[in-house]
């Protein structure tokens, strides 16, 4: 349990912040207490250096008996606590002082307890003192400055950092842990989230929490990713059944027309034309088959690979040269308006773009009265190819607009003539494997079906 | 006509080898990939069909290997898979054609008709001549008896088409492959359109119907009847 704590992210975060915020504690109060010992290392040899500098002038201004006196005053001093004074004649035999028994030494030197025999005044502190020998007329004087200021000034360094460290680390700790509950708490609610949608819980989603910004946008795009899943699967979901129900009707059709024909077909020419009309059903099916897989083909992307630069006005107009006659038929009015003056070439698959042209007209010539227009028109915009396929017909109403592109999906009144709902989803998939942009607008009236595809690059100027 | 079938779905081998046989024609029938290309090296055959799936060896490097031998046999392929992508990979691998599953007898039959009885390539085969009915590849012009008949260039690829394959049926399929390069199933009378615009032009001024439709199979072009 305590390893499993440990191991949590957020407690080995809190954690190792506190030991970092301590080092830096520690690490300034170590500079601060270095360079306050040397400032006052040096102030307390400047106070010697001042006490030789009067005495020898006492010396050589007054002479050494005057000196003598003098030094015996300070050692009896109530100051004299603070300083040393050892003054000896020339064969070192004691002349004056509140110290004795120290050899002659270079240079400065910090005297320890151990170093000095103190005459008078009390020792209980125990110090050191900072030293340095000077000759004067008839002997050697000696004057050391003691480092209590410095002890006392750390000390109460010490003391603060003390205290200041453990505020400092109870304090992070405490900040951290916090932070670390919040935001363990925020993973454990990712975590049961994302184990409860692995459980089939779907609708399930992360909660918002205060604070962790970074979790939080985490949260957010988990829940996005979601509601997609979500989304997609309930298509899916919708697809299947929808498929079930198409498939439903002409399987229902085929069964009839092979019960009728087994209870009542007496001719030949009765059974053929019932075999016929089953074959007609079966036919209607496959077909189905064949746009669901092969919309699914196109969607799955792998057809990029087969991409080649295609002219665009050459794919309208040979599309337009098929049509023309269909509608003719049909009793509508075709016109077709190819007249891009830039390059209309783009990157792409002919094939598939026939068939996605060839369907929009073929929606049009089908769901549209006798005697409609359609028009295939071609020209740049900006800097994209716009193809439209307009037509005077019913139109679509704008709330239906998005969903015929949904497989499977039909409006009402084309319920009544054959097809099989796809031929938009397979128009959608087609324009979207080209990066093309689809709308569907009014065309007052009508509908109006526009493609906006992106040029082909320049192809690269070869030199032979 | 002597077919070669190698399928490893009994159903549908039996399925084609009985309507064929039916029809008059010898068929040789193999499961494994291994056998069939065996026997496809070692026999003649008119024509070969192959599933894309086989156990032993798959279809595509089944032909590849055909081909690589120097066996020009024509190649129909059967795939359940109905991808460009497949479509496109057996024709370069050395396939002729290609049905996807399911598929109508009368289509597979036509298809086979077709490619058995390619003629050889000819170069020099520039004038296409049935009945009173005369078209010349290289000016690109039709005539009929004395008349000259205008036909548009996608009108002229249809009849041209037909020509080659006269006394054939030809599917619908076909004709929308071949003739349009359309590789879907168009939901309004394409085909029939233009098969009329064309009998408007070449049959109707004239005698005899040249052009015959046969119900539920496809068109023909061939002299009476």
């Amino acid at each position: 349990m305590v390893a499993d704590v440990f191991s949590r992210t957020a407690v080995r975060l809190a954690l190792g912040f506190a030991v970092l915020i301590a080092a830096t504690v520690i690490a300034v109060f170590a500079i601060i207490y270095w360079q306050l010992s040397s400032e006052l290392e040096q102030r307390v040899r400047l106070r010697v250096l001042e006490n030789l500098d009067a005495l020898s002038a006492i010396d050589s201004h007054e002479g050494f008996s005057e000196l003598a006196e003098i030094v015996s005053a300070e050692a009896n001093s109530p100051r004299a606590s603070e300083n040393i004074f050892y003054l000896i004649d020339k064969d070192s035999q004691f002349i004056a002082g509140n110290v004795e028994g120290i050899p002659f030494f270079q240079n400065w030197r910090a005297l320890t307890e151990s170093d000095y025999k103190r005459l008078i005044g009390p020792n209980e502190e125990r110090d050191r003192y900072f030293a340095l020998w000077r000759r004067v007329s008839n002997g050697m004087l000696l004057v050391g400055g003691n480092d209590r200021d410095m002890r006392h000034v750390n000390d109460t360094l010490l003391g603060g950092l003390i205290w200041g460290l453990a505020a400092t680390v109870l304090l992070s700790i405490a900040i951290g842990g916090m932070l670390a509950y919040r935001t363990q708490k925020q993973i454990d609610y990712i975590a049961t989230t994302l184990a409860a949608i692995g459980e089939g819980k779907l609708d399930r989603r992360v909660p918002r929490l205060r604070g962790n910004a970074d979790l939080n946008h985490i949260g957010y795009q988990i829940n996005a990713t979601l509601d997609r899943l979500q989304r997609s699967m309930e298509r899916s979901n919708q697809i299947s059944t929808d498929i079930a129900h198409d498939l439903k009707r002409p399987l229902g059709r085929l069964q009839q027309r092979l019960d009728t024909a087994l209870r009542s077909a007496r001719t030949e020419a009765q059974l053929q034309a019932a075999i016929e009309a089953s074959l007609g059903e079966i036919g209607i099916i496959v077909e189905t088959f064949d746009a669901l897989l092969r919309i699914a083909e196109i969607e799955a992307g792998a057809r990029r690979l087969r991409f080649t630069i295609v002219d665009l006005q050459q794919v309208l107009a040979d599309v337009a040269e098929v049509y023309q006659a269909v509608a003719d038929d049909a009793g509508d009015i075709f016109v077709s308006r190819l007249g891009a003056s830039r390059s209309t070439k783009v990157l792409g698959d002919r094939e598939l773009l026939v068939q996605l042209f060839a369907n929009l007209i073929e929606n049009a010539i089908r769901h549209c009265p006798k005697g409609t227009t359609i028009v295939l028109s071609l020209r740049e915009e900006r800097s994209t190819i716009l193809a439209e396929v307009c037509d005077t017909g019913p139109g679509i109403p704008v709330d239906e607009r998005d969903k015929v592109f949904h497989r499977l999906y039909r409006l009402d009144k084309s319920r009544s003539t054959p097809g099989s709902g796809l031929g938009l989803s397979l128009v959608a998939a087609i324009a979207e494997l080209h990066n093309a942009q689809i709308t569907l607008d009014d065309d007052a009236p009508g509908l109006r079906v526009s493609l906006r595809f992106q040029p082909a690059p320049a192809p690269q100027l070869q030199f032979a | 006509m002597r077919v070669l079938i190698i399928e490893d779905d009994v159903d549908t081998a039996s399925y084609i080898s009985r309507g064929l046989a039916e029809e008059g024609h010898a068929v040789d029938h193999f499961t494994d990939g291994r056998d069939g290309l065996l026997q496809a090296t070692t026999e003649d055959y008119d024509v070969i069909i192959v599933d894309r799936m086989l156990p032993g060896v798959d279809g595509l490097h089944l032909v590849r290997t055909l081909r690589g031998v120097g066996k020009q046999i024509p190649v129909l392929f059967l795939t359940s898979l109905g991808g460009v992508d497949d479509r496109v990979n057996g024709l370069e691998a050395g396939g002729d054609d290609y049905v996807t599953k399911p598929f109508a007898f009368s289509e597979l039959l036509a298809r086979l008709h077709a490619l058995a009885r390619r003629p050889p390539l000819k170069g020099e085969e520039t004038i296409l001549r049935i009945a009173d009915l005369e078209m010349d590849l290289v000016r690109r012009t039709v005539r009929r008896g004395s008349q000259m008949i205008d036909l548009q260039p996608r009108e002229f690829r249809l009849l041209e088409f037909l020509m080659r394959n006269q006394g054939r049926i030809v599917t619908r399929t076909m004709l929308l492959e071949r003739v349009w390069d359309f590789h879907f199933d168009p939901k309004t009378s394409v085909v029939e359109t233009h098969i009329s615009r064309l009998r408007a032009k070449i049959d109707r001024p004239f005698a005899n119907d040249l052009i015959h439709t046969t119900r539920g199979a496809g068109y023909s072009i061939h002299n009476g009847g």
